[in-house]
C-alpha cells in the first residue's frame, strides 16, 4: 500500500497513525506539499482532482479522503476501530467523521494561514475552531460521565483517529487548548495507546518511556 | 518555557526543552545535559503555593494565612472558559455570594461556581454540584453551564 | 522603535524560486514592505515608496532598511558543485527572532524535542566545547560541538556522534556545519535565515547544502521540516516573549556557552530588536 504522504499533513498523520496503531505496514510517497505544491501538480491531479492528501493506493483501488482510508485499513485489520452493529453507534461514529471535516477546514485553515502563508480569514476561522472545540469537549465530558474515555464507546475508535490530530495541533493556528481538560485527557488516553507514532507539534509521552536517571532523588 | 508542556516521572516535573527536572519544592534535582553536575539550589522554577479543595486546585501568588473556604457537600463537575468579565459571568448568575463562591440555580439544581478573571475577556468557571447528585443531574447542569456561557458572551457581542 | 544596528543588516525576505511580479505583502522590522519577483530576473522591495536594496544569495532575496556597512556574508563551503542546495520553504513562528536563532545554536534539547532522531533520553550529555567571538570577522562560533545522534541526517544509517560548528554571521541568521554521514570528513551546512517582522513574530527560512547523492529532494526538504516544526510549538511557549540580555535573568549551564556568546554580542553591537534589556 502506498501513501502519499506529507509529514506536516494531520490528514496524512492519520493514516499513517492509524496503520501504526494496526501495524499495517505503508510505503509513504513523501509529496512536495509545501513549498513545492506537488499536490497541485499532473501527476497527483491524475489521482486525486480534488488535488488534496492522503491518497492511499493499492494495488488498482486508489483512495482519497482520509476518513475512507481509516474506514480501509480497519476493515482490513479484523473492524475492531470501526463502529460494530449497533444502529446508534454506527450513527455516532459516522457524526464525528463528519465533525472531523469541520476540525480540518477551521482548526486545519487557521494553522496553514498562520504556518505557512496561506490566504484566509483567521478571525473567521478561529471562531469556528473555538466553536468545534467545545462542542467535543462537551461531548467527551458526556462520555466521562458515563465512564468512557473515547467518543463512541470506552475504546478507540476511526473517528477518534479522524479528530485527534487537528486538535492537537490547534495550538499552530493560535487556539490554546488550556480550557479544554476532558480534550486533554483524551489525548493523553491517543497518546498512550501502544504503537502510537507522534508528529511534528505533537509530543510522544516522555513519561511513559523507562526513566533513564531512575536515581533521582525527588 | 512553559512547564505545562512538560511530563511527571516519579516526584519531579520534567520540562520538555531540556528536561530539566524540578521537585516538588521547586528546586532543580537534574539537568541531563550534565548527568555528573548536582544542580545549585540557585536553580528553581519558582513554585506557587497550591492546595486542593472539592475537587479543585486552588494555587496563590503568596501563601495566604488561610486555607481555601470547603464548601460541605460539594464536588467539582467541570470547568469551562467563558469569554467575558467576572462581572458579566455573575450577573447572568444572579447568584448569591457565598465565600467566594456564587450560589446559582443550573438545571434546577443548587451549584456554586468560583471563577478565576485570568484575563480581561476571560472567566475560567468551575460548577461545584452536590456529592451526591446523579447523572442526570450532573448532565442537566452541564448543559445549563454551556446555556450560560452562550448567554453571557451574546451580551459582550451585542455590547 | 527599530534600533538603528538592526536596520543595517540584510535579512531574507522570500524565495528566489517563490517571487510574485505582482508583489507579496510582508513585514520587516515592524515596517510594511512589498516583494516584487520579475521575469527578467531582478526582483526588488519596497518600503513606503522606497526602494530597497537587494542581494540574490543562497537560494533567497534579501534586503536592508538601512545602508548595510557590509556585503552579506558568504558561505564558501556551500559552492561546491557536488552538493544538493535544498530551499526548504518558510514557516511563520509566533516568537522573537533572537529566540529562533538560540534555539538552533543549542543541542542540549535534542533529546527531548527531537527524540530519537537528533538526540536519545539515553544520551543527554553535553560535553565540552569552544566558544569564542572572532573579532576579524565579527561572527560568533562555537566548535569542537560533539553530540550523539540516532538519525543524525537523512543520509544517516544508525546512530553517530556528531560533530558541529555553529555560526553567527548576522544578528538574525546562523549556519551549521555538521558530520556528513555518506563522506567523512566533510560537513553538511544547514542554515536558519530569519526574517524579523515584528519583535515577537518571524519568518523562518531554512536553507541547506549538503552531501547526498541518495535521497530525494522532497525527502531531504520534509527532514527538515519535521526537525523545524518539532521546535516551532517550543519557540511559541517561551517566556519571556523576548530574549532577554540581562546576565542576571537565566542561570546558563556549560551546554548553554554558544547561547551567552551570542547575547553578549548582541548586546555588544546594540542588536536589541526582540530583546529584552532589562529583567522584567
Ligand atoms: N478531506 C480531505 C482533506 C485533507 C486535507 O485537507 N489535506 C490537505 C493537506 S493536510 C491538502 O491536501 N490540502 C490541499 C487542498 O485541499 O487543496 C481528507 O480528509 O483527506
Ligand atoms: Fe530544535
Amino acid at each position: 500500500m502506498i501513501l502519499y504522504d506529507y509529514i506536516l499533513s494531520p490528514s496524512c498523520y492519520k493514516v499513517r497513525l492509524l496503520a501504526s496503531l494496526l501495524g499495517a505496514p505503508l510505503d509513504l510517497r513523501p509529496v512536495d506539499f509545501h513549498p513545492g505544491r506537488e499536490h497541485k501538480a499532473a501527476e497527483l491531479l491524475a489521482l486525486n482532482p480534488a488535488g488534496s492528501i492522503p491518497i492511499l493506493v493499492d494495488g488498482d483501488l486508489v483512495l482519497t479522503e482520509s476518513a475512507a482510508i481509516l474506514a480501509y485499513l480497519a476493515a482490513q485489520k479484523g473492524g475492531y476501530w470501526l463502529a460494530g452493529d449497533a444502529p446508534a453507534a454506527i450513527a455516532r461514529h459516522q457524526q464525528w467523521l463528519d465533525f472531523s471535516h469541520r476540525l480540518t477546514q477551521a482548526l486545519g485553515g487557521a494553522r496553514l494561514v498562520e504556518m505557512l502563508h496561506f490566504e484566509g480569514d483567521l478571525a473567521a476561522l478561529q471562531t469556528r475552531g473555538v466553536a468545534a472545540l467545545r462542542e467535543l469537549e462537551a461531548a467527551l465530558f458526556v462520555q466521562r460521565l458515563g465512564g468512557q474515555s473515547y467518543l463512541i464507546r470506552d475504546t478507540p475508535s476511526i473517528a477518534d483517529i479522524a479528530c485527534f490530530p487537528y486538535v492537537a495541533l490547534a495550538p499552530d493556528g493560535s487556539i490554546p487548548l488550556d480550557p479544554y481538560p476532558s480534550i486533554r485527557i483524551w489525548m493523553r488516553a491517543i497518546r498512550a495507546l501502544p504503537g502510537f507514532i507522534e508528529m511534528p507539534g505533537i509530543h510522544r509521552r516522555h513519561d511513559l518511556a523507562p526513566d533513564p536517571f531512575a536515581e533521582v532523588p525527588s | 518555557m512553559r512547564l505545562s508542556h512538560g511530563f511527571v516521572r516519579g516526584e519531579t516535573l520534567s520540562c520538555i526543552y531540556h528536561g530539566w527536572r524540578f521537585g516538588a519544592d521547586g528546586a532543580c534535582r537534574k539537568i541531563p545535559a550534565h548527568p555528573a553536575l548536582v544542580p545549585p539550589r540557585t536553580i528553581s522554577c519558582g513554585p506557587l503555593p497550591v492546595a486542593e479543595c472539592n475537587g479543585t486546585v486552588w494555587a496563590a501568588a503568596k501563601r495566604p494565612d488561610h486555607e481555601p473556604v470547603a464548601y460541605d457537600g460539594y464536588m467539582a463537575l467541570r470547568s469551562v472558559v467563558i469569554a467575558a468579565s467576572c462581572a458579566a459571568v455573575e450577573t447572568a448568575c444572579q447568584g448569591a455570594r457565598a465565600h467566594g463562591a456564587s450560589k446559582t440555580r443550573l438545571g434546577g439544581h443548587d451549584t456554586l461556581l468560583v471563577m478565576n478573571g485570568y484575563a480581561p475577556n476571560a472567566v475560567l468557571v468551575i460548577v461545584l454540584v452536590a456529592e451526591t447528585m446523579p447523572v442526570a443531574g450532573r448532565l442537566a447542569i452541564s448543559t445549563a453551564l454551556e446555556a450560560l456561557r452562550r448567554t453571557v458572551e451574546t451580551w459582550g457581542r451585542a455590547a | 522603535m527599530t534600533s538603528h544596528a538592526m536596520r543595517d543588516a540584510w535579512y531574507p525576505v522570500g524565495l528566489l524560486s517563490g517571487l510574485s511580479e505582482g508583489g507579496k505583502d510582508s513585514l520587516l522590522l515592524g515596517e510594511n514592505i512589498t516583494v516584487f519577483g520579475s521575469a527578467t530576473g531582478a526582483p526588488s522591495v519596497e518600503c513606503s515608496g522606497r526602494t530597497l536594496p537587494v542581494v540574490r544569495r543562497f537560494g533567497h532575496l534579501w534586503t536592508s532598511l538601512g545602508t548595510p556597512d557590509k556585503d552579506l556574508f558568504t558561505i564558501p563551503e556551500a559552492d561546491h558543485p557536488e552538493r544538493v542546495r535544498v530551499d526548504v520553504g518558510v514557516v511563520r513562528v509566533k516568537c522573537s527572532p533572537l529566540r529562533a536563532v538560540e534555539n538552533f545554536l543549542d543541542i542540549a534539547h535534542f533529546p527531548f524535542v527531537h527524540t530519537d532522531i537528533l538526540g536519545a533520553e539515553s544520551h543527554p550529555e553535553v560535553s565540552e566545547y569552544k566558544v569564542e567571538i572572532r573579532d576579524e570577522v565579527d561572527e560568533v562560533w562555537a566548535t569542537k560541538v560533539e553530540f550523539f545522534q540516532p538519525q543524525a541526517a537523512r543520509s544517516a544509517g544508525g546512530g553517530i556522534t556528531t560533530e558541529y560548528m555553529y555560526r553567527v554571521p548576522a544578528p538574525t541568521c546562523a549556519v551549521l556545519y555538521k558530520t556528513c554521514p555518506p563522506r567523512p570528513g566533510a560537513w553538511d551546512v544547514i542554515a536558519l535565515f530569519v526574517q524579523p517582522l515584528t519583535e515577537d513574530l518571524c519568518d523562518v527560512w531554512p536553507w541547506m547544502a549538503l552531501f547526498d547523492d541518495e535521497s530525494a529532494l522532497t525527502d531531504l526538504i520534509h527532514f527538515q521540516q519535521l526537525i523545524f516544526l518539532q521546535d516551532r510549538s517550543i519557540l511559541e511557549n517561551q517566556i519571556p516573549k523576548r530574549l532577554p540580555l540581562d546576565p542576571a535573568k537565566e542561570t546558563p549551564t556549560r551546554a548553554d556557552l554558544t547561547s551567552v556568546a551570542y547575547r553578549r554580542w548582541l548586546k555588544r553591537h546594540n542588536f536589541t530588536y526582540g530583546a529584552q534589556l532589562v529583567a522584567g
